[in-house]
């Protein structure tokens, strides 16, 4: 589901649709677009969720806080407010190991 | 203020000193220039350590300490993430391989030593993120790890309770005999007054030893380590061999095992720190992804010949040392010994191997005229 | 790979200005920055693919940055973006990661403009995905095109709330509100502090009249209690505060929204300085601990400078100036820029920077953050976020000895996690500063240790085997 009114529609103009893949769900976002982004205007704000099983999203935009990491393509701890979406990207949004658990 | 004994140090080892003998009624006072646990304790992997220790009674000694670790953290209250699950310590060539097994064989001469040799699939079928190239392994029973920091706050903690003084902040500047078997410990908060002495010092112990003009040959044994971010669990117990790693509880990793002897210069070296990666990723391949986000350098308290420097020293009745690389994995044996030794003149386990006067030249600072170190103390005071 | 006579970290007005002030005096210049963009927070531009129209709210300083880029360029800097300074050592090397690649650069000059970032200021529920910074409202409204929320409150303090607020509005936004902490009448009694800042003044009454034109409440004296929400925001409740900006009981209310805006003013990015070994001082006027610093921007390390936000919070157009004096200078020690151009140049940014710091230190002054909004803390409140460590946890493990940020740190794991305490380490020494009743320049700070942002495993050990072999040492 999508949720276009948070887009800037004025005076802007988007670069190419991207589709990108959340979860296993198909997203559309737009070329220049950070996976943070993406997910705010598809309606997602939750993007992890911490070792207590807090939930958690956006805090900083910047990149210092790394309160918004995803999983990119495999790879852990990617901070979505920085990374641009690829085509075909594939993203996990990370239930956080329970460290607890680690042992029988 | 007088007390039974002071404890110089407040790090694994003089934690554990400071609370066996308070819990064994002793009035002690621990102090501690920084707040407990600044030194190494805070910088180490904190693996309680008996495979690989020699000689003989390097090892009794290791393994006593590993033994009385589960009673000693059930009597201080706190969960301080204690993991007695051994130790996998792998090979990659055939030749360590060989090595390792003669190593093996000769460790099993000492009474309850325990390490079994397995192939490199019998390896990976017990830890199954260990690289293919692993030729094969031991698996020591005896070993484990600990959260160093709780461990030593825990003991600080039980230290108070047993109604010990952690003098914190607290900067020892000379110690001086008062009279036979009396010594005067002056510090940056007033003068203390105790029987008995125990240098727990650390890296720092030959500048207290210094004080009362002995040699105490330990030097700072310095070593990179890179902590990681947490993940699920890539390994269940320790891996050693030709670096070190271990899982936290929190799924963290500790990554590296260098050693450098460089004085206490505590700067980072990049090609140190880069080659614990190196070794590391070799032995766990599922490492190469894993992010690295913090790193630190810690100083072993290494003394010439690997051996703890214990006991009493000759001609200084009271002043009792206790310092020298893994004093995590001995603390425990360590705080018991130096009790008995305190209380009934009889610790239960010789400290005869462990003594200071192995070193020749130990005593050098020690001629007629007071050695630098002891400035007017004022008497009575 | 040449290595360039100066690298400037960090692409903002700080940097830019640094940058071209050194390659106009003849240095070979490198811009390493982390973002994908030049422009750092002030002059962010649109992300590539967006385009904006110049009526376009989008545009806001991105031109002036991006003719500012332009000259730095046409001077002949190099700006390499999407690259991370992750490591400082001792002999002079910076490591940096790009596209998953280590790299070592060993420049005979520095100048640090890394910037600032957001204060954290804590209350119950702040963790709640939907409450962000003003910074980041701003980096997806400017950046990405795109509205933080549906319904947006403001709460902070300072004039860069009312310019955010203003600017969501113009594009579009719903704002519910904006809750400036100080009382009105103190910002009254301020205002003779100001005089002569026609520019900005006025800037600020075409903010404030955008909001009363489009109905949005400006509230005084008011600020956060706490957020709400099940999985996310939902509400927040709101409280007036006394003059020492302590919650004042009876005075709640509730809004329902799906977006915070938290703007409490910034804190100086001093990681890679203190890295460098830089020496501190603490200055609570401009935002903090900042690296201590001459007149010609030179840190206590020689041929290290620091520019900027960085240098102590002073708004972009300092940062600008403190570029230039820093850029001129890094130059000199080269032996380069000593024409009478350069001089003029040299002079003319000190007579800009003087009047652009007495504008800072009267807003750090009259916006400061109060003591008393720390009330807002509870023993719930998540103080540490990435370890998840409350303040009741760090209240307990605080004991005799645990009394420095150090000490603390140790004891509780707060700061270790993935931000490694960027975000944490001004709140906990405001905390702790309070409870302990010392000051925070007695507190210390966290050791910072590399890599100052993640890089995996893989990458340090490939950049290994790239070095060179360490020289022999005489084993012991």
């Amino acid at each position: 589901m999508e949720h276009d009114d948070l887009r800037l529609q004025s005076y802007v103009r988007r670069g190419r649709p991207v589709s990108i893949e959340v979860d296993g769900e198909p997203i559309q976002a737009f070329e220049g677009e950070t996976i943070a982004t993406a997910l705010l205007a598809a309606g997602r704000r939750v993007l992890r969720h911490t070792q207590e099983g807090t939930p958690r999203g956006l805090f900083c935009g910047m990149g210092v806080c790394f309160d918004c990491v995803v999983e990119v393509n495999g790879e852990t701890s990617v901070r979505s407010c920085m990374t641009p979406v690829r085509p075909g990207m594939s993203i996990r949004t990370p239930q956080a190991f329970h460290g607890k658990e680690q042992r029988p | 203020m007088t007390f039974d004994v002071v404890v110089i140090g407040a790090g694994a080892v003089g934690c554990s000193v400071a609370f066996h003998m308070a819990e064994a009624g002793l009035k002690v006072a621990l102090v501690e220039r920084n707040f407990p646990g600044a030194g190494t304790s805070r910088a180490t992997q904190a693996g309680i350590g008996v495979y690989a220790k020699k000689p003989r009674p390097n090892l009794e000694l290791n393994m006593k300490g590993a033994e009385l670790y589960p009673p000693l953290v059930a009597r201080l209250g706190q969960d301080v993430e204690l993991r007695m699950d051994g130790v996998l310590n792998v090979a990659l060539t055939d030749e360590d391989l060989q090595k390792m097994r003669a190593f093996v064989s000769k460790q099993h001469e000492t009474p309850g030593y325990k390490a079994d040799m397995l192939t490199g699939d019998e390896a990976r079928a017990m830890e199954p993120a260990l690289s293919r190239e692993v030729a094969g392994a031991a698996f020591c029973p005896l070993d484990g790890s600990v959260n160093s920091l709780l461990y030593v706050q825990a003991l600080a903690r039980a230290v108070v309770r047993q109604g010990g003084k952690v003098l914190s902040w607290t900067e020892v500047k000379g110690v001086r005999a008062a009279a036979e078997h009396a010594w005067t410990v002056a510090t940056s908060r007033g003068n203390l007054e105790a029987a008995w002495v125990v240098n727990c010092a650390g890296v720092e112990a030959r500048r207290i030893g210094r004080m009362i003009g002995i040699d105490v040959p330990i030097d700072p044994n310095r070593g990179h380590v890179l902590v990681t971010e947490a993940v699920p669990p890539l390994i269940t117990r320790r891996i050693s061999g030709p670096t070190l790693i271990r899982q936290t509880v929190h799924g963290s990793l500790l990554l590296g095992q260098s050693e450098e002897m460089v004085g206490d210069d505590r700067r980072m070296s990049l090609s140190v720190l880069t080659a614990q990666a190196v070794v590391a990723r070799r032995i766990l391949p599922g490492l190469d992804q894993v992010k690295v986000i913090r790193s630190f350098v810690g100083f072993r308290p290494w003394p010439p010949d690997g051996m703890p420097i214990l006991g009493e020293v000759p001609g200084a009745p009271g002043f009792v040392n206790a310092v020298g690389h893994s004093g995590i994995t001995w603390s425990p044996a360590v705080g018991k010994l130096l009790t008995e030794l305190v209380t009934t003149r009889t610790p239960s386990m010789s400290l005869a191997p462990y003594s200071l006067t192995r070193f020749p030249g130990w005593d050098a600072g020690r001629s007629a005229k007071q050695p630098e170190s002891s400035w007017g103390i004022p008497d009575g005071t | 790979m040449s290595t360039p006579d100066v690298v400037v970290v960090g692409a903002g007005p700080a940097g830019i200005g640094a940058a071209l002030e050194a390659a106009c005096a003849g240095a070979s210049v490198v811009v390493l920055d982390e973002y994908p963009g030049a422009g750092g927070q002030y002059y962010r531009q649109p992300t590539p693919g967006l385009e904006a129209s110049p009526n376009s709210p989008l545009i806001e300083h991105a031109p002036e940055g991006r003719a500012q880029i332009r000259d730095a360029q046409a001077a002949g800097v190099e700006f390499r973006q999407d690259v991370l300074v992750w490591g400082a050592f001792s002999d002079g090397s910076l490591t940096t990661l790009a596209a998953g690649k280590a790299d070592v650069l060993k420049p005979s000059k520095v100048i640090l403009a890394t910037g600032g970032y957001e204060r954290a200021i804590a209350f119950p529920g702040w963790t709640l995905p939907g409450v962000i910074t003003a910074g980041a409202a701003q980096a997806l409204f400017k950046g990405q095109g795109v509205l933080p929320g549906r319904r947006i409150l403001l709460a902070g303090t300072g004039p860069l709330q009312v310019a955010v607020a203003a600017q969501l509005v113009h594009a579009g936004g719903r704002v519910v509100g904006v809750l400036e902490a100080n009382h009105f009448g103190r910002l009254f009694r301020s205002g003779p502090r100001f005089w002569g800042q026609w520019a900005r003044l006025q800037e600020g009454y075409r903010y404030w009249r955008t909001l009363r034109f489009q109905g949005v409440p400006l509230a005084f004296g008011r600020t956060v209690l706490r957020a709400v929400g099940n999985g996310a925001l939902s509400r927040v409740v709101t409280a007036a505060l006394d003059a020492g900006w302590r919650p004042v009981p009876g005075t709640e209310t509730e809004v329902e929204v799906d977006t915070l805006c938290l703007g409490f003013g910034l804190v100086p990015n001093t990681k890679l300085a203190r890295l460098m070994g830089c020496d501190l001082i603490h200055d609570p006027c401009c935002g903090g601990v900042v690296p201590v610093h001459n007149d010609d921007m030179e840190t206590s390390r020689t041929g290290v400078f620091v520019a900027g936000e960085a240098a102590g919070v002073a708004g972009a157009k300092a940062a600008e100036y403190q570029g230039r004096i820093a850029g001129i200078h890094a130059a000199r020690q080269l032996g380069k820029g000593m024409s009478a151009e350069t001089e003029g140049r040299l002079q003319a940014a000190r007579r800009h920077l003087r009047k652009e710091m007495r504008f800072a230190r009267a807003l750090n002054e009259v916006f400061a953050v109060k003591p008393g909004i720390l009330d807002l803390v509870t023993d719930e409140t998540v103080i540490c976020r990435c370890e998840e460590i409350t303040w009741g946890r760090l209240r307990r493990e605080r004991s005799e000895w645990a009394t420095t940020l150090d000490a603390v740190r140790s004891a509780t794991r707060a700061g270790f996690g993935l931000c490694q305490g960027t975000i944490c380490e001004p709140l906990v020494a405001d905390l702790l500063a309070r409870a302990t009743e010392q000051s925070v320049a007695d507190l210390g700070s966290y050791h910072i240790r590399p890599p100052l942002k993640p890089i995996t495993v893989g990458a340090l050990a490939d950049l290994n085997l790239r070095l060179p072999p360490p020289p022999k040492r005489m084993d012991h």
